[in-house]
């Protein structure tokens, strides 16, 4: 990695990555005192400096071994590096210069710039800095260092060398989002984190900055406030782990379904990830979009479903539905019995007119003739009162208690609209 | 199966090994003390008083199984095959709750069937243990050699080191050798002591004869093989061992010597090595499995005991004391199993596992208020390695009321790694520097000062303290960590680092041991 200076120069600059100390443990061997050695190994290890101290068979010690290897960079962490220049001669220098650029695929970032007109650099002495970098971009970087000196001679003219180090940075985490647009309007965010690192990492935190016009509930909790993943959080090499989220919009967003429609933007994932001894990354996803589901001219959605009902009870609920259409509209239900469902009620009723943003809800009435995950059918007919055309909806099964399946009205054709109950 | 020739008397003779002898050697006092494994013997917190104290020459007064007889005496060159024989007569009863192991079926079956027909029946070639060493000649001392290739051969006469030639060719010249720090001349000596049992170069896969001398002699021998970090031939000794299961590893096997005492006459301490050997050989998933493997065989002893059975499910032949002190035993050594699957765990990155294990290492025993506070700072710091800052310092918080305002080193480094793991290494420094000044000979503490000032951009001033702490007490802290860090400090600083480490490698060369791996140096020979 380090290009050698051709020719011999009074200075020396060198530079060394500093990533986190590893903590060290000596090889623990030990035996019964009844054993060959006796005490002779047991004490050795006692003597062990990296041992630790009361406990020696146990290899978590406390001292602090510097890094022996340059180690992977990951995009989102610090990079830090020791930059010493270093007057190895026996005579002084003056004017040094020391500047240390990093080159990344498309800037060059000034890190240090050390300028000391007519100051002297005594032999043996140095110049140290500790220099850090956000790591901002992928792939390859170059360190470049430069000096320049002017030897204290008379005869002493401006010298200049130059060193480069280069290294490669990857790409620590991927990250994966899905987002599920509920009936309710909340929306769900589903956040799958893969962990491309050599070794595992502690995902500090995961946390969804959303925009104002939505409110945030994570889901990675049980009741306790205890973490899903375990007691230790920790996310192996190659490994996911699924966050979940939950939006609820504002209640100005809420009024609004055009507004609703257009609320886009979720906002972005900030994630902090450490390993070894706290060596810390941070990285931030851009803004994350979701699909906004096509409402349609019509929306129709069922309140007050009881999460279970029984048998051949009737069950009473309502159907509620909104004219997100420019024009007014009249309104057809009609019902349709089944062998798993019988509806009270009168069907092809005329439920009124509805104007343009306006809701209606109708309090409907089935009856559960058979047990499990049953599917009944509605269907309804829109009068558009300008143009008189008749346009039917239908949807697809709707799951007890709101689950994350998409729903209805993706299409503007066909006739029914089906919904299901969990029945006991 | 489980009879037992036991004399309830300590038998003088056995017990007369020179390092061992000046305690009371009488049963009640091994049995009446609390500590009960080397395990607990580690944690000992009076270790401090007899570590410098402790020379091989004059004993220690420690506490676990010094007082338990040797089954084989130094008298291994004086006296003859015969003095190790006669040991066998004289079997202690603390012997056999030591020694006490559960044999494979396979194994029970072959010598169960040796018992009803002794002489005989020679078994098949595939259940006998051939072990052979794999290094001909010895282990050069590495030290002597780089310092004399540096330094040329007039520094040799500074080198005042014991070699294998040095010592009495025995077992306590074995312990003079290690206690010197002279690993590889205490491995050579094991090669000599060895090839008179027919087991040297070249002898892997012929049969030979084993008896527990032999058998700690290759313990010693490995033990020093690991820690010497040989790994080659660590790996290729060890294999003719296996897991310490064929039929000729059990007393039974030679009814002629040992009549139908019962036990493994290999003792645990190498049993556990031998699980452990393939984590150094970079295959812990396959130690992590031995480890299991033992730790079960343990657990059933223990129910066995429990259940007021022997250790080997036989019919138990002793007092309920005694039942107790074994089960006291067993425990300890489970601990000391579970210690090992800890830091085999940690080898592997698998924290979760050694997180889980210190868990409930720390809830299940009767530590004593230290033992458990340095247990669960150590799980603190395991939380460390993974990244969990938070959660390591919930740890560290835990029983220590005076996190604010430490008092013990132990705080004072515990708040120093958490700095450390924030990046405030300035903070962190300040926390070792007060822990130093409450152990100012303590070198792991300096070391850290040392790493702080680096990272706060003062690389001489780090060079400069581990340099004096080196000057202070060269044969205390020339250890390879320090010695690695402070030849990468060197390498930082200077173009011409050649220099100080030839000075380093003078002092190892005067004042160290053999043991001491010279690439911590950095020397480019």
């Amino acid at each position: 990695m380090e290009n050698k200076p051709k020719t011999e120069h009074l200075l020396a600059l060198k530079v060394m990555r500093l990533t986190r100390p590893t903590l060290a443990s000596p090889v623990i061997v030990t035996c019964d005192s009844s054993d060959l050695p006796g005490n002779t190994l047991n004490n050795e290890l006692k003597n062990d400096c990296t041992a630790l101290q009361g406990m020696e068979t146990l290899a978590i010690g406390q001292m602090m071994l510097l890094p022996q290897s340059f180690g992977n960079t990951y995009l989102g962490e610090i990079f830090s590096c020791y930059l010493c220049v270093h007057n190895g001669s026996s005579q002084a220098v003056k004017d040094v210069v020391v500047k240390a650029d990093l080159e990344t695929p498309s800037q060059r970032i000034p890190l240090f710039c050390h300028n000391e007109e007519n100051k002297e650099l005594a032999p043996d002495s140095t110049i140290d800095k500790v220099l850090h970098h956000e790591v901002k971009e992928l792939s390859a970087h170059i360190l470049v260092c430069e000096v320049s000196y002017t030897p204290v001679n008379p005869t002493g003219s401006v010298q200049y060398f130059r060193k480069f180090f280069k290294f490669l940075v990857f790409k620590p985490l991927d990250v994966k989002t899905k987002f599920y647009n509920v009936e309710s309007d909340e929306v769900y965010l589903e956040a799958q984190i893969q962990n491309l690192t050599a070794g595992p990492i502690c995902l500090e935190k995961v946390a969804l900055e959303s925009s104002t016009l939505f409110t945030v509930t994570t889901l990675n909790t049980n009741e306790k406030g205890e973490s899903v993943y375990g007691r230790v959080n920790l996310l192996d090499a190659e490994c996911s782990r699924q966050y979940l989220y939950c939006l609820k919009p504002s209640p100005t967003l809420l009024k609004d379904p055009k507004m609703m429609h257009n609320a886009t933007n979720i906002g972005k994932l900030d994630i902090v990830w450490r390993t070894n001894l706290g060596e810390r990354g941070r990285l931030q996803t851009s803004q994350l979009q979701r699909l906004a589901p096509k409402c349609g001219d019509l929306r129709v959605t069922m309140k007050d479903i009881p999460g279970e009902v029984y048998l051949e009870k009737q069950v009473n609920f309502k159907c509620h539905i909104i004219n997100t259409s420019e024009r007014s509209m009249d309104i057809i239900l009609g019902l349709e019995s089944n062998d798993s469902i019988a509806w009270c009620g009168i069907s092809e009723t005329m439920i009124g007119s509805v104007k343009p943003g306006a809701s209606i809800d109708v309090p409907l009435c089935l009856i559960p003739l058979v047990t499990g995950l049953i599917v009944s059918i509605l269907y309804y007919q829109v009068l558009w009162s300008i143009s008189s055309t008749i346009i039917n909806h239908y949807g697809t099964p709707l799951n007890d208690n709101n689950s994350l399946a998409d729903h209805f009205w993706r299409e503007i054709s066909g006739y029914v609209f089906e919904t299901s109950l969990r029945l006991r | 199966m489980s009879q037992l020739v036991t004399s309830p008397e300590v038998d003088k003779d056995v017990a007369e090994s020179v390092e061992e002898k000046s305690l009371d050697s009488g049963l009640g006092r091994y049995f009446s003390n609390a500590t009960h494994t080397i395990f607990d013997e580690i944690v000992s917190p009076d270790i401090n008083s007899d570590i410098l104290n402790a020379s091989v020459s004059a004993p220690t007064p420690h506490p676990v199984f010094t007082t338990m007889s040797v089954t084989t005496s130094n008298d291994f060159l004086n006296g003859s095959f015969s003095d190790t024989e006669r040991v066998s007569d004289h079997v202690t009863a603390s012997d056999s709750h030591r020694d006490a192991w559960i044999p494979s079926e396979h194994t029970r079956k072959i010598l169960a069937s040796l018992a009803l027909t002794p002489g005989n029946n020679f078994p098949d070639r595939i259940n006998l243990t051939m072990p052979g060493l794999m290094l001909q000649g010895d282990l050069p001392d590495i030290t002597k050699e780089t310092a004399i290739h540096f330094l040329g051969e007039e520094e040799n006469i500074h080198r005042n080191v014991l070699t294998a030639s040095d010592v009495t060719q025995d077992e306590r010249g074995l312990r003079n050798l290690i206690h010197a720090g002279c690993y590889r001349a205490a491995v050579n000596l094991t090669g000599r002591l060895i090839a008179v049992y027919g087991q040297g170069y070249g002898k892997i896969d012929h049969p030979s004869k084993h008896t527990p001398h032999s058998l700690q002699l290759w313990f010693t021998r490995l033990a020093l093989l690991a820690k010497l970090k040989q790994i080659d031939i660590l790996e290729n000794e060890s294999r003719p061992f296996g897991n310490l299961d064929k039929p000729d590893m059990f007393f039974t096997f030679y009814p002629e010597l040992y009549g139908t005492r019962p036990g493994s006459m290999a003792s645990f301490a190498f049993r556990l090595l031998l699980a452990e050997i393939p984590s150094y050989c970079g295959k812990s998933k396959l130690a992590m499995d031995n480890l299991h493997k033992i730790l079960a065989t343990v657990r059933q002893i223990i129910r066995n005991l429990q259940m007021g059975l022997a250790e080997d499910g036989g019919r138990a032949k002793f007092s309920l004391a005694e039942r107790d002190d074994s089960i006291r035993l067993w425990l300890g050594r489970k601990s000391r199993i579970l210690i090992s699957i800890v830091n085999c765990a940690l080898g592997m990155k698998n924290y979760v596992l050694a997180v889980d294990v210190l868990e409930n290492l720390c809830e299940s025993l009767d530590w004593t208020p230290d033992q458990r506070q340095i247990l669960i700072s150590a799980i603190g710091r395991a939380y460390l390695f993974l990244g969990d800052v938070s959660a390591a310092e919930k740890k560290f918080a835990i029983g220590t009321d005076s996190r604010e305002n430490p008092t013990t080193v132990r705080e004072h480094m515990d708040n120093g790694l958490i700095a450390v793991a924030q990046n405030a290494f300035q903070e962190a420094y300040n926390s070792f520097k007060k822990a130093s000044a409450i152990e100012p000979s303590n070198i792991t503490v300096i070391n850290n000062m040392a790493v702080c000032l680096l990272y706060t951009g003062q690389l001489k001033a780090a060079v400069h303290l581990l340099e004096n702490a080196i000057a202070r007490n060269p044969a205390k802290s020339l250890q390879e960590a320090v010695l690695l860090n402070i030849c990468t400090l060197y390498e930082l600083h200077t173009t011409h680092c050649k220099q100080p480490k030839l000075h380093l490698l003078r002092q190892l060369n005067r004042y160290k041991g053999d043991a001491t791996s010279i690439q911590c140096l950095k020397l480019i020979i």
